[in-house]
């Protein structure tokens, strides 16, 4: 006990001395804590911005690989060739990967309801050709359309339609219908209907449980003197939604039209991504790809800035480091006839060696509360110039463009961890010279030098 | 066998060719006081630092109570069975006279529960009043350190006192009072003090008088 209380006194008794190594300390500590949360944080950005951005899967076609492909084809004429589609199952079979951070997926299937009225009346329906490009003409009466993510329905969170009796679908086979299709055809909550898949004829019975206002527009933009003779399935109005289990496993799911939009966990599983969907039959005319390529552009000027910030620490703790060990080495002549002194008094090496210690690690304790008040309130106004000079950089380079240009930092927990571990360090330095000096050395060495 | 025994005691600096000390034979018993006279730089420190257990000599043996200290702790035996008052004082200079003596009192052990209050009274029986005591030892003089370096080695009451010109900054009257102090605790309290020093005045405390031209034991 008596030994911290002795280098307390010992910090205000070597007000000098301390000072100085305080000084340099504190300086040190403040350059690690600027850097660190800038560092720490432009990492957090980083990372968030690789799981938001560079994840969104698009399939595209490689068309050199699909005209290479069919060149025996080729018989004098000009033509295109169709690559092979990805169907309907497969998209559902691609969503089920590990790799994935989310999916949506929409479903369509275009049916005929013979026992009630199209709003708009039937005006012959809409005309579509089916798989497998055999051109047979089929027609349907309305849209019977389902979403992966109910919470987020198109129109509904945007405001324009909106439940005005009954309930949002909950299961299986039920479905909301627009106010105007209810009025048309009479019906209320909780009556059912039946409805028929067109291609593959299946039909089922769909049990109502909501009625929805719809604000949007009806039927699509007509030009002027034009007459689309769409038919009822394009009137919004006729849209029927349910849950996407109605659709998968009442009908062929080759039947249905499927939109899907896969988002990897991290753009680093692409490969991984690509092989398995490779493996459950994607065509090989297809390239699998992510949106790194922006990702990367409005990136770049944090990732700079995240590196400078580390070198600066580099180069600044070096640079201190050393001075710091200069510092308390010279300081040892003063050092050294203290810890003579001690020794003869009887005091052992380990707890000469505490004390200094303790002295040390309060001096950077000090130093480090003071370090990180300030570096945190240096670190935001630090940042908005480098990321300018970042960008400026970038910009010039790559001729402008869109990047993250506001970074908000902040000290984070790791931060905090990573600058106590550079303040333990720094405490452990400046003691260095002063630990080795006692383990080595007999007090009579030590007196009889000064003597 | 005496408390303290020098056997065949040599000493050599290191990076010096010749020993300061050569075959040094001495025996000390409690209740007498020592003097040992000698020429400068004849080796009379460098002897007193190898009892005070600074350091182990390089050939022969220091015995304490007729065990090497070579075998003991010499940690606690500077702190606990040993009290020297340095040619140098040895004092932590940017502490005040007081906080040296309770700090020695701290590394000993000691159980004395008001230890500043010991402290003081210590000071005061060496003629350093409470104003000085509590100034740091930077700013007090010669006379002034040497003696709040006696009050420090009698701070821990050892069995030994070890005492380096102890009078050489004082004045006829302090050397006697100070004489007097460490005459007392050898005769009244049993202790061994071994006292160095140039000053006739001084060898007349002398219970036993070694060096000058009575007896050649081993300075070079
Ligand atoms: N650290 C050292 N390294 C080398 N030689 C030393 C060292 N300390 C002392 N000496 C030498 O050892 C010899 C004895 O020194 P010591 O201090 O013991 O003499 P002394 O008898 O106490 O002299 P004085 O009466 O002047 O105090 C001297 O010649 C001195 O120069
Ligand atoms: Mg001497």
């Amino acid at each position: 006990m008596y030994i911290i209380q002795n280098a307390l006194k010992n910090l205000v008794r070597n007000k000098g001395r301390n000072s100085l190594v305080g000084i340099i300390t504190l300086f040190l500590i403040l350059a690690t804590t600027v850097a660190l949360i800038i560092n720490s944080t432009t990492k957090e950005i980083i990372t968030d911005y690789k799981t938001r951005f560079g994840s969104k899967i698009s399939f595209s076609v490689d068309f050199d690989k699909l005209m290479s492909e069919n060149v025996g084809n080729q018989n004098g004429t000009m033509s295109v060739p169709s690559a092979p589609k990805i169907t309907s199952e497969q998209y559902v079979q691609f969503a089920d990967s590990k790799y994935l951070q989310s999916y949506q997926m929409d479903m369509l299937a275009r049916i005929g309801i013979p026992q009630l009225q199209p709003v708009g009346g039937r005006m012959g329906g809409a005309t579509f050709f089916g798989e497998d490009g055999e051109q047979s003409a089929l027609s349907y009466d309305v849209k019977l359309l389902a979403y992966s993510d109910t919470d987020n329905l198109p129109d509904f969170s945007e405001g324009l339609r909106k439940i005005i009796d009954g309930t949002m679908f909950a299961g299986k086979n039920e479905c909301i219908i627009s106010s105007e299709f209810a009025d048309l055809n009479g019906l209320s909550v909780g009556d059912t209907f039946s409805v028929t898949e067109v291609i593959g004829r299946q039909e089922i019975t769909l049990k109502i449980s909501g009625i929805y206002a719809d604000a949007t527009q009806a039927t699509p933009d007509t030009i002027e003197g034009v007459i689309f003779l769409d038919g009822s399935s394009a009137n919004r109005r006729n849209e029927i939604l349910t849950v996407i289990d109605t659709l998968e496993q009442n009908f062929e799911m080759n039947n249905l039209a499927v939109n899907a939009e896969y988002e990897l966990k991290s753009p680093d599983c692409l490969d991984s991504f690509t092989a398995e969907v490779r493996e459950k039959g994607l065509p090989d005319v297809y390239i699998v790809t992510t949106d790194v390529e922006s990702y990367n552009k409005i990136v770049s000027p944090v990732e700079g800035l995240s590196k400078i910030s580390l070198l600066f620490m580099a180069v600044v703790l070096a640079i201190g480091g050393v001075i710091l060990l200069l510092v308390t080495t010279m300081a040892i002549r003063e050092r050294k006839y203290e810890i003579g002194v001690l020794r003869a008094m009887g005091m052992k090496k380990s707890k000469a060696a505490i004390m200094l210690m303790a002295e040390m690690v309060t001096i950077t304790a000090i130093c480090l509360l003071a370090g990180l008040g300030v570096g945190n309130a240096l670190a935001q106004p630090v940042t908005d110039a480098l990321i300018a000079g970042q960008i400026k950089t970038v910009g010039e380079l790559s001729g402008g463009g869109q990047y993250l240009q506001n970074v908000q930092v902040h000290l984070t927990p790791e931060a905090s961890f990573q600058i106590g571990s550079i303040a333990l360090l720094l405490a452990l330095l400046s003691s260095a010279a002063g630990v080795i000096f006692i383990a080595k050395y007999e007090p009579m060495k030590i007196l009889s030098e000064r003597n | 066998m005496g408390i303290l025994t020098l056997d065949h005691v040599s000493y050599q600096y290191e990076g010096t060719r010749k020993k300061v000390l050569n075959g040094v034979m001495m025996d000390f018993d409690p209740g007498n006081l020592y003097v040992i006279m000698g020429k400068s730089g004849a080796g009379k420190s460098t002897l007193l630092s190898l009892i005070s257990g600074l350091d182990l000599p390089t050939e022969g043996d220091v015995l304490f109570h007729g065990k090497s200290l070579k075998e003991l702790n010499r940690d606690d035996y500077r702190a606990k069975s040993i009290g020297v008052i340095f040619q140098g004082y040895n004092l932590l200079t940017n502490a005040t006279a007081l906080e040296n003596i309770i700090l020695s009192m701290n590394i000993s052990g000691s159980r004395i529960k008001d230890k500043k209050q010991f402290a003081m009274e210590l000071l005061e029986k060496v003629g350093i009043d409470q104003e000085t005591a509590n100034r740091k030892v930077l700013k007090l003089s010669g006379g002034e350190q040497q003696r709040v370096g006696i009050a420090r080695a009698l701070s821990h009451n050892p069995d030994i006192l070890i005492a380096d010109e102890p009078t050489g900054n004082l004045d006829g009257d302090t050397e006697e009072n100070i004489m007097g102090i460490l005459q007392g605790l050898a005769h009244e309290e049993n202790k061994c003090v071994i006292v160095v020093t140039h000053s006739k005045q001084v060898s007349k405390y002398a219970d036993e008088l070694w060096g000058g031209k009575s007896r050649n034991f081993g300075f070079c």
